[in-house]
């Protein structure tokens, strides 16, 4: 039973330890890349002539 | 629900200031998803966001939809009921989506098909037969599956606010979430669920630790272990003792679905096709690795949290049970929230609760958009005589969102759940995943695949159906009255690890034979 609960001990540790470490560059980066997508997507529709952002030329 | 039940469920900490904060984060996720809807213009961009989502962008949408309410509320039942020993769920599911990742088994080969939905591969390897009827077994599978996450939502809502589970109130609020997600999804599409999952993500994730942490400071880290092993002993802790919630078939069949929930389950496959490249595909699965595992694990040390508490709380004690090794189901589904209600400081329980309906409606919204525009992707437009526009596809999906959404409310409060809610998902997921896990390897990887063995395959993965005990009982109970035989004993064995096993054997063998025996005459491409 000790190498089970040493397993789970590392287990837990180690997942919350590098979880909490992608949680804050998923959110500083993530900001980046929905930007990006946005970008991308309204050239798109501009080179198809199907501009879907009429109101706003600029973007969001 | 019990009275002692309904009596603990009141003394939770949730106040009027926390329903405050639940009120301004759902507005501000719909806010979000609204204006969402002027980036969609075509079918393209409503699935799958016109194929432009980065690394960090598409981990965050990954776990926004993979992490969901119901996802928290069955691994915490996991963890309630097996202890420690339900951590080798996520330890599987986070081994192999690293194994996914880097290999880029099965989504890379998918992303470079350039398709929208699994069931369009299909149609392009195997033609127009399999497509259809592999979209139906999907979306029946999938809806089904589905089915009890709005009864688990609503029993974390009561739990943790302490709202009546009797009369209208828990109607209410389960309507207005459901109202507020089909809302935004109808809308937005992928754009939409993909800014929402980034809002939901950042909330989730900082609440989870946060949670974690609180719970560790409550109960004491090693006054959590010492209550495991004075509970259940060896069994909470090693999954392969049989006389555990688990055993050896139970572990072989977890490492199986680690494959399904990261490179078989539509939601999760979406998201790799959503993604601008290959490379992309593979990085966001070997970093979302620990997204998988994290899925499962912290829900289960909340769950093994919630045992503690109630165990060393004789006030709590004899509601769950008379004993708490093993409480019935729903019974088990309070014990989170119950915890979580008398763990958490006004403020931060509100914050919390904010972050799990954002769990809620992010998978939701997913599993909608993936269910609908697969039925008018796969089903509607390949049965069609004259080619839908676009704008009729995405009109065509918006409605059937509607109608899956009726669906999912009226099987959730109607089908009598007799197993645990991961079991439950497992098996209705299985009625699917059996079938395309052959369909796929074998499509993608081997040339004498044909229609016909991916046919087979299909329909040999529904008999997974088998391993719901609610199926099982019918059939005992039928047995019993027509034939006079009582079948309780073999039904007993049938348990939904052995059938799943056993139905994806059957499948890869049907794909196997069937592609032997009935080879294609040559590459279907109508699809």
């Amino acid at each position: 039973m000790a190498f089970w609960i040493t397993l789970w001990k590392v287990v837990f540790i180690v997942t919350v330890v590098v979880f909490a470490g992608l949680a804050v560059w998923v959110t500083i980066q993530g900001a980046r890349d929905i930007k990006a997508m946005l970008l991308t997507l309204r050239k798109r529709h501009e080179t198809d002539g199907e501009a879907v952002v009429k109101d706003e030329p600029n973007g969001a | 629900m019990q009275e002692s039940l309904q009596k603990i469920v009141q003394g939770t900490n949730f106040t009027g200031f926390d329903w405050g904060i639940v009120a301004v984060y759902l507005a501000i996720s719909v806010a979000v998803g609204i204006l969402a809807r002027r980036y969609v213009a075509d079918m393209a961009d409503y699935v799958v966001a016109g194929r432009g989502i980065r690394t960090a962008l598409g981990i965050a949408t990954l776990t926004g939809t993979e992490l969901g309410l119901v996802t928290v509320m069955y691994n915490a039942e996991k963890g309630f009921n097996g202890g420690f020993a339900a951590f080798h769920i996520g330890l599987a599911a986070g081994v192999v989506a690293f194994f996914v990742g880097v290999t880029g088994f099965i989504i890379a080969s998918l992303r470079r098909h350039e398709v929208l939905t699994i069931p369009e591969f299909y149609g392009k390897r195997f033609g127009k037969r399999t497509r259809v009827l592999g979209g139906i077994i999907l979306a029946l599978g999938g809806i089904l599956n589905m089915g009890m996450f709005l009864k688990a939502g609503s029993i974390f809502i009561v739990g943790i606010t302490g709202l009546p589970a009797e009369g209208a109130a828990l109607f209410i609020v389960m309507f207005v979430l459901l109202a507020l997600v089909l809302f935004y999804t109808v809308l937005g599409g992928m754009v939409s669920v993909v800014l929402t999952d980034y809002v939901q993500f950042v909330v989730l994730s900082f609440g989870l630790l946060l949670a974690t942490g609180l719970a560790i400071m409550k109960l004491g880290w090693a006054n959590i272990f010492t209550s495991i092993i004075e509970l259940k002993g060896e069994a909470g802790f090693n999954p392969l003792v049989a006389e555990g919630a688990f055993g050896p078939d139970y572990v072989v069949w977890m490492a199986f679905l680690g494959i399904v929930n990261c490179a078989l389950w539509p939601t999760a496959v979406t998201r790799a096709l959503a993604c601008e490249s290959e490379a992309v595909v593979k990085r966001q699965f070997t970093c979302g690795a620990f997204a998988f595992a994290i899925r499962v694990i912290v829900p289960s040390f909340w769950g093994i949290c919630a045992l503690v508490l109630i165990a060393q709380t004789p006030a709590l004690t004899p509601a769950f049970a008379p004993e708490i090794i093993k409480a019935e189901p729903y019974t088990a589904w309070y014990a989170m929230p119950v915890f979580l209600g008398r763990v958490l400081p006004v403020g931060l329980i509100g914050i919390i609760t904010a972050a799990m309906i954002a769990a809620f409606m992010s998978t939701h919204d997913s599993y909608f958009l993936c269910w609908s525009s697969v039925i008018t992707n796969d089903v509607a437009v390949p049965l069609m005589r004259k080619p839908l526009s676009q704008r009729a596809q995405v009109t065509l999906a918006r409605v059937l969102i509607l109608v899956i959404g009726v669906l999912i409310f009226l099987i959730s409060f109607l089908f009598p759940i007799r197993e645990d809610l991961w079991d439950y998902m497992a098996v209705t997921g299985a009625i699917y995943f059996s079938g395309a896990f052959a369909v796929l390897v074998g499509g993608l990887y081997w040339r004498r695949a044909s229609s016909t063995g991916a046919v087979l395959a299909m329909i040999a993965g529904c008999f997974a159906v088998f391993g719901l005990e609610a199926i099982q009982k019918g059939i005992a109970s039928a047995s019993e009255k027509l034939l006079g035989r009582n079948l309780d004993g073999l039904m007993g064995a049938l348990t939904g690890a052995r059938v799943g096993l056993a139905v994806v054997s059957l499948a890869v063998v049907a794909m196997v034979a069937g592609s032997l025996l009935f080879p294609d005459k040559k590459a279907a491409e109508e699809g």
